[in-house]
């Protein structure tokens, strides 16, 4: 019964401050035939929140870290959360393509592909110039990549909160993307399993038909976890009318939240009024 | 002996200057690169983000990509796809007389720059999204933009939020805000349709933002029924020119115009600007917050 409760506050909280709101004009379907190969571009509808495959067992470090996220699923209140999502920070890579998941879109530009999400109209952008990661995110470091016919990362290169990102095709249905390079403070899911600075992200977008788009995430991340994991598998659908709601997390809305039912007794912030 | 020394000094350092090139960023990232590949193990690469060599990576600067004289190749015909740095304000400076609900309106905003920080509620402040006019040219080092078949994508660096411009020739819509059935809820970002004028000029329409946002860190609002006309022009490859018109009769008694430029970026890569709320609830316990706020604690 409490943890009913605990994870109806959380939709709740979501509900309140992440206000969906529907558009009122329909356009016509702009895709009449087959897909042409290697294109995943327009807008697909998935679900808000993707099932989890099982975790494997984490390292000691993974523990220490996990039982430090005080997550609101099972076993914390809102009140006593440290989920960066209570007050709407970017969930960043991978968790953003696990959690509030309801609508992704593709763009293609000469140089990179964009990705576009419904939830924050957050976009990320995955380099299809032939440019590699960076190898050592976070440190300066002895190597150098320097090569005068492509652009090049930064030797000492900072952690973002979506990571850096590089794309490939395999085959004409598959685009691959490799991430590295997110920050530690990110969540991997919303259950409060952390990730480390070194985590590596492979996403696989296969369009299996016209309609229809999978995609399985995998997570290599030897400092947390003891292998390497396919998180999850999602099925994202085609939008006939082209058309994502407008879906912001706000801060001072969600302070007006915390304010008034998730953590009243807190002298956080004074909210926006 | 030492003043021929010292002519000959003078001499060389004049005639130097005489042959010494035109400052190009062209240049000076190749001469970056060659450089890079003799980078000693812990020594950071020389190039940011303009592609020029510069210790301050990651800061890609519009008034300094302004002041290149390389002469830019054409303008491409109806195409702003790519990454601009822009001035990190260009907000309107004169601002038209408010309308009675304009001043009622503009009472309710405490900027921080009037109040102190603890007692402002400036929706930027706390990371808010800032909403269609003030995001076209406040916090705007950078942007994108990006073509797909029905739309114009404008991706920002701050706050790393995408906008979209439909092109299909619908129209704006008229019913955004009212009470009455089947009119559209108002957003955060509006409801935005472009076209282009000519081959060089790309003009966007908007209207239906959400009245919680700010036009400017002044307080300025706005209703729901502003109209925002912006007008992107392409002057050559590397240089845009914006024109900014806002509308609002039941705010201002006057439009409200605002002129924005942007440079093409020569490396093509934007920095991330994220604002984390928590960072800012952070900076307010630890600096704004006064010693004693009455809370008893």
């Amino acid at each position: 019964m409490r943890r009913t409760s605990r994870s109806a506050i959380v939709v709740l909280a979501c509900l309140v401050f992440c206000p969906a709101v529907g558009v009122g004009q329909q356009a016509p379907s702009a895709n009449a035939g087959p897909p042409s190969s290697r294109d995943i571009t327009g807008f697909w509808a998935g679900q808000s929140a993707v099932r989890l495959n099982p975790i494997p067992p984490l390292t000691p470090a993974g523990e220490a870290a996990y039982r430090a996220n005080k997550e609101t699923v099972s076993r914390f209140s809102v009140a006593e959360s440290n989920d960066p999502f209570k007050f709407c920070d970017p969930l960043g890579v991978p968790r953003n393509l696990l959690f509030m998941t309801r609508g992704i879109a593709f763009a293609q530009m000469p140089d990179r592909m964009l990705q576009l999400h419904q939830f924050n109209r957050t976009w990320r952008e995955i380099w299809t110039d032939g440019r590699r990661l960076p190898q050592s995110v976070g440190k300066v470091t002895t190597e150098i990549i320097v090569d005068p016919w492509r652009s090049t990362f930064e030797v000492s290169t900072e952690p973002k909160w979506l990571g850096y990102s590089i794309g490939r095709w395999d085959g004409d249905r598959t685009f691959v993307v490799n991430t590295v390079g997110t920050r530690p403070d990110t969540w991997l899911t919303h259950m409060g399993h952390p990730h480390s600075i070194g985590l590596r992200v492979e996403e696989r977008y296969t369009r299996l038909d016209r309609d229809t788009l999978e995609l399985t995430v995998t997570i290599d991340d030897p400092q947390m976890y003891t292998k390497l994991f396919v998180i999850a598998r999602s099925t994202f659908k085609w939008i006939p009318a082209q058309q994502f709601d407008e879906q912001f997390c706000v801060p001072s809305e969600a302070l007006g939240y915390l304010k008034m039912v998730g953590d009243p007794a807190a002298d956080t912030f004074r909210p926006i009024q | 002996m030492a003043v021929s020394f010292k002519r000959f000094w003078i001499v060389c350092f004049l005639a130097s200057l005489s042959v010494m090139p035109a400052r190009s960023f062209v240049a000076e990232a190749q001469t970056a690169q060659a450089a890079a590949k003799t980078l000693k193990p812990g020594q950071r690469h020389p190039l940011d983000l303009c592609g020029r060599p510069d210790a301050n990576i990651g800061n890609c600067n519009h008034d300094q990509l302004d002041r290149d004289p390389t002469p830019a190749p054409p303008a491409p015909i109806r195409d702003l796809t790519g990454a601009w740095a822009g001035r990190n304000n260009s907000a309107p400076r004169e601002w038209p007389a408010l309308t009675p609900l304009g001043q009622e309106r503009m009472k309710r905003n405490r900027p921080s720059g009037d109040v102190s920080l603890m007692n402002a509620n400036d929706p930027f402040d706390i990371c808010d999204p800032l909403g269609v006019p003030r995001m076209t040219f406040a916090q705007t080092r950078g942007l994108m933009f990006a073509k797909m078949a029905d739309r114009m994508l404008v991706l920002h660096q701050y706050g790393q939020v995408w906008r979209e411009i439909l092109t299909d020739g619908r129209p704006l819509p008229r019913n955004v805000g009212a009470s009455a059935p089947g009119s559209l809820p108002a957003r955060w970002l509006g409801y935005s349709v472009g076209r282009w004028e000519d081959d060089y000029t790309f003009v966007v329409e908007t209207t239906g933002v959400d009245e919680r946002t700010w036009l400017h860190i002044t307080g300025h609002p706005h209703s729901v029924g502003m109209h925002v006309v912006e007008r992107y022009r392409r002057v050559d490859r590397n240089t845009l020119d914006v024109r900014i018109t806002i509308t609002d009769p039941a705010i201002y008694t006057a439009p409200i115009v605002t002129t924005h430029h942007f440079k093409w970026i020569p490396k093509q890569e934007l920095e991330e600007q994220v604002c984390a709320a928590s960072e800012a609830i952070q900076y307010y316990q630890i600096l704004a917050a006064p010693a004693g706020d009455g809370s008893g604690k």
